[in-house]
């Protein structure tokens, strides 16, 4: 019987210790927007998208600009085109619930759009990526959007010396 | 993975059919079936597979060591505990964000399937502490019985002394495999042909404020969910049934029901068994006092709601449908004996699309606005051109999705077996063929939605 105490306890150690790696949160970056846009972008061709201001953002994305630090908004030139990529640097981490349940709903609002009539498309908003880390944010519909995440998650580590 | 993905059907489920036919001993079998589960699982996302394990691992030992305890404390004690590291679990990662009330956001994603088997997995403890059910001394049977494929996901929660017999010897019959794909097709069908069908139209009237454009954005939930989830769980029964297991239907046709009462006899059974025989019979079921019973219902239909998900639209649902069910007990019953059937009909499917407008809005108020547009208040008017284009071009796969939603396909079932099949089988075979193609483009065109209950 002291065996299986002796499991017990040891399998409750385990349960508690990968349910706490969940809570070890990322540091917020000290890495400028500017680098981490630049980082983040350098491989794609950005004559094919626009970078929308301030009005675009809120129509758009639904979201107050003004309420973060600083947001960049590319849209692609082509309507009939979903790809489109969103960076955000948070003023706090409690905005990036909400910055998330934003990017969600545009997801969810283009695939309406799309779904009927450009499955390509729409197949692009399906693998749409929104991830947050700490105090940066991004959102890509990208066919590419698996790498322009990964380029985002190194330049979140900051510039190399 | 999903059961109506294209790799599912044409590579995880061919191949481990045909292994785990080709291998000799039961034994070898279960171990195929276990790393066809563990594979299954973590397909997505690997890193909650460790959690899968970890359950089994605890859900293992915990039953061996409190089956081991002759003091009547320390065994209850010991099981209390098993149960409790589960509710751990599933709190932990479900309801953590919703407990905290937004002063702090936690980062956690929800373990696929995690309240399906954390509720196989507590069902197997208290099977062995009742003495429904032996320890179970072989870990491969208890890990597949929480992680078995056909049911990890989205259920149906099949108790652990039902499954039992079937994880030490099991025999896959000619009868077990011809219902089986037939059920898993039919499942296919009900999910590609119907369910995501509405789940379109339920989409495109989202914003929509007429009356009738309300009516019908509840109304395609209220189907799209239904055939979404038996849909499912006809895939899971069926391909289940194809490994030699036996599993209980977990739906029979709910919205024939007369009552509310009668409607949850019939949908999500398994959840409502489980609710029953775990937490309603151990509070004292109605063998109690009528206040004792009222606290019995309250709680679980307040556990209902909350095991459907951390929010408070789940919990008004629950507790809508525990007060509506002691409304029936005390007050409704007699008045609803003696009115016409179509009547009890309506009153039934009335509430439940109400129930339902709690469980898909986002908030409280949300769902009271979709109430009140449905009753004419802040609506812009009765019927809108969008409305009125979704009503024209959706009217076939309503009536279609309502005709379905009866008894009518095991009269066509019957019609089939005792015709086609004895007089025709090639023309039956012909139409499930051609049904199949049918789902299979619907996928390959990418019009294929994600099951709504894997969201629980």
């Amino acid at each position: 019987m002291k065996k299986f105490k002796i499991v017990q306890i040891v399998l409750f150690v385990l349960i508690c210790l990968f349910m706490g790696s969940f809570l070890i949160t990322p540091t917020d970056s000290k890495a400028s927007f500017n680098y981490v846009t630049k980082t983040t972008l350098k491989s794609e061709n950005m004559d094919q998208y626009t970078e929308q201001n301030n009005q675009n953002i809120k129509r758009f994305l639904s979201i107050d600009p003004t309420a973060y630090k600083n947001v960049s908004y590319y849209k692609n030139v082509d309507d009939m085109k979903a790809s489109e990529i969103v960076l955000v640097q948070f003023k706090s981490d409690d905005q990036a619930a909400a910055f998330e349940e934003a990017m969600n709903q545009r997801v969810s609002d283009q695939l309406n759009i799309y779904d009927a009539y450009l499955p390509k498309e729409a197949d692009l908003c399906r693998d749409a990526i929104v991830y947050t880390q700490a105090n940066y944010g991004i959102y890509v519909t990208n066919k590419k959007a698996d790498a322009i995440v990964d380029r985002f998650k190194t330049s979140l580590k900051g510039e190399s010396k | 993975m999903s059961f109506s993905s294209l790799i599912f059907i044409f590579a995880f489920l061919p191949l481990t059919l045909l292994l785990y036919h080709l291998l000799p001993t039961s034994q070898i079998k279960n171990m195929v079936l276990l790393f066809a589960s563990f594979l299954f699982y973590a397909w997505d996302d690997p890193k909650f597979l460790i959690l899968l394990i970890l359950s089994v691992l605890w859900n293992y030992v915990s039953a061996l060591s409190f089956n081991q305890e002759t003091d009547t404390k320390k065994r209850k004690r010991s099981f209390v505990f098993g149960v409790v590291v589960n509710i751990l679990i599933l709190g932990f990662f479900k309801y953590t964000n919703f407990f905290l009330g937004g002063l702090v956001h936690l980062k956690l994603s929800l373990p696929i399937g995690l309240s399906f088997f954390t509720f196989s997995a507590i069902s197997y403890l208290a099977d062995v502490y009742m003495g429904k059910s032996k320890a179970q001394k072989n870990l491969l049977s208890v890990a597949l019985y929480i992680s078995f494929f056909g049911k990890v996901n989205m259920g149906p929660i099949v108790q652990y002394h039902d499954m039992e017999e079937f994880l030490a010897k099991r025999e896959v019959t000619g009868e077990k495999w011809n219902t089986g794909i037939v059920l898993f097709l039919k499942g296919l069908f009900k999910k590609v042909l119907i369910a995501d069908r509405l789940a379109v139209m339920f989409g495109a009237l989202a914003a929509d404020t007429s009356v009738v454009g309300t009516w019908l954005y509840a109304i395609s939930y209220m189907l799209q969910l239904y055939f979404d989830f038996s849909g499912y769980s006809d895939m899971a029964i069926g391909l289940s049934r194809l490994f030699g297991f036996d599993f209980a239907p977990n739906f029979d046709h709910p919205y024939i029901a007369r009552n509310i009462q009668d409607f949850w006899r019939r949908w999500h059974i398994s959840l409502s068994r489980w609710f029953r025989d775990y937490i309603y019979i151990p509070l004292g079921g109605n063998r109690v006092s009528q206040t004792m019973y009222i606290r019995n219902i309250m709680i679980v239909w307040l556990c209902t709601g909350l095991w459907h998900g951390a929010n408070w639209t789940f919990i008004v649902w629950g507790l809508y449908y525990g007060l509506l069910l002691l409304l029936e007990k005390y007050f409704l019953r007699d008045i609803l004996s003696h009115v016409p059937t179509a009547v009890q009909h309506i009153y039934t499917l009335l509430l439940v699309l109400i129930g339902w407008v709690f469980f898909m809005s986002p908030n409280i108020g949300a769902a009271f606005g979709v109430i009140g547009r449905m009753f004419f208040i802040g609506t812009n008017g009765l019927i809108s051109s969008s409305a009125w284009f979704y009503l024209k071009s959706n009217i076939l796969l309503l009536i279609v999705a309502c005709v379905f939603s009866t008894t009518f396909y095991k009269y066509l079932w019957r019609m089939d077996v005792v015709f086609l099949h004895k007089q025709a089988p090639l023309a039956a075979t012909i139409v499930y063929v051609l049904l199949f193609v049918i789902s299979i483009t619907y996928i390959i065109s990418s019009t294929y939605q994600s099951f709504l209950y894997f969201a629980f």
